[in-house]
């Protein structure tokens, strides 16, 4: 019968060796001395307790973890607004405004008026101006009339639904006509 | 001929109490349920985690630094870890294993970085604590602290296996999961930690 393995003492101290094991156990005192000397140092190991902290400290340690997973969603990257401009998805459109808007301002000339085309009078600076804005107005509600709020707001092109130019986007086409009228009216 | 309800007591004793609140209980969710809620983004369900599990896992912080501020700072990095590694956890063992090996792999790493500055032992210095006399006390604790450096001084796999072991209860199956390792190893490992133990404390010329 061979002595116990290193294995076989663990079985021991733990209290599940296997019966025929522990039959040698019994009768080995070589075994048996190894056996008790590995359970005594277990039981001293044991013995050894963690100091309790405060009873106030489990709280503060929860509070702590909170305020760290916190700074970890802080510490993420979130694009700032100024950073989502800067993003080719925005810009583009962005860009693609701006020239419509740019092209517009130096095509569009101001003595070809619809009216006076269509009547053959002579129009007042003023009439020049309104259909030159009439024009644009139109050029401007052709090129939203393509987004959508959602779209919009996906692309970074607006600060929030609620702006100014959200709300032109939540206009049907006959309501963004009559504000067109209702601006040149103001404007006259 | 209609049917008749029959009050049931508690409402009797609501109407007969009316100060009286009803307060809704809900059933404590077990770890899987909460940690499917923080995965899912509950902020909630992970506070309550870390409250059933701060007190385990600050133990086992502890054991490693033996000190209560590195131990504080190892539980909430264990914590802090576990929430940004909780999309990697799928379920394959317990949660607390998961969380144990978290805490295992944080606290080493501290020991590693520290390096504790651990005395030899002097054998002479072991006094009988069963002795029934003034300072016996001061005795046992000079001897808990004579262990806990000697624990302090094992190699980290035995540490480890020895902490989760003895101090946490863990089977050998589940400190081989949370170590990364076998129940063979584990098994070996403590028993080494015990013999090493042995020998540190003086009980083995």
């Amino acid at each position: 019968m061979t002595h116990l393995t290193p294995d076989e003492l663990i079985d021991a101290v733990e209290n599940v060796l296997a019966p025929q094991r522990r039959a040698h156990l019994n009768a080995c005192a070589r075994c048996g001395a190894e056996h008790a000397a590995l359970e005594r140092t277990w039981n001293e190991a044991r013995a050894v307790t963690v100091p309790e902290p405060s009873p106030l400290y489990w709280d503060h340690l929860s509070r702590r973890v909170r305020e760290a997973v916190d700074g970890e969603a802080v510490a993420r990257h979130i694009p700032s607004g100024r950073e989502r401009w800067y993003d080719w998805r925005v810009l583009a459109p962005v860009a693609v405004w701006v020239l419509f808007v740019a092209t517009l301002a130096s095509v569009v000339p101001e003595s070809t008026s619809v009216l006076s085309r269509a009547t053959g009078v002579p129009e007042s600076v003023e009439e020049r101006r309104l259909d030159v804005l009439d024009a644009r107005w139109a050029v401007m509600l052709d090129t939203v009339g393509e987004f959508d709020v959602e779209t919009a707001l996906d692309e970074g092109l607006l600060g929030h639904p609620w702006s100014a130019d959200g709300a032109i986007l939540q206009l049907t086409s006959a309501e963004q006509q009559e504000l067109v009228r209702l601006l040149n009216e103001e404007l006259r | 001929m209609s049917e008749k309800s029959v009050p049931r007591p508690w409402a009797a004793a609501l109407v007969a109490n009316p100060e009286w609140t009803i307060r809704v209980v809900e059933p404590e969710r077990d770890d899987e349920a909460l940690v499917g809620a923080s995965q899912a983004g509950d902020r909630e369900a992970f506070d309550v985690l870390v409250e059933r599990h701060r007190r385990a896992v600050y133990n086992v912080c502890y054991r490693f630094v033996d000190n209560h501020e590195d131990a504080s700072d190892l539980a909430q990095e264990t914590f802090v870890r576990a929430w940004k590694g909780l999309g990697s956890f799928k379920g394959q063992a317990a949660f607390t294993t998961w969380l144990y090996r978290i805490a295992v792999n944080v606290s080493l790493s501290r020991v590693s970085q520290k390096r504790l500055d651990v005395e030899p032992l002097d054998a002479d210095r072991f006094i009988d604590e069963r002795a029934d006399e003034p300072g016996a006390g001061l005795l046992r604790t000079e001897r808990a602290v004579a262990v806990r450096r000697a624990i302090a001084a094992l190699p980290e796999k035995q540490r480890a296996t020895l902490i989760l072991r003895t101090y946490h209860d863990m089977s050998h199956q589940q400190i081989a999961d949370a170590l990364g390792s076998t129940v063979g190893a584990v098994k070996a490992n403590f028993f080494h930690a015990l013999t090493n133990l042995k020998k540190i404390l003086g009980r083995e010329p």
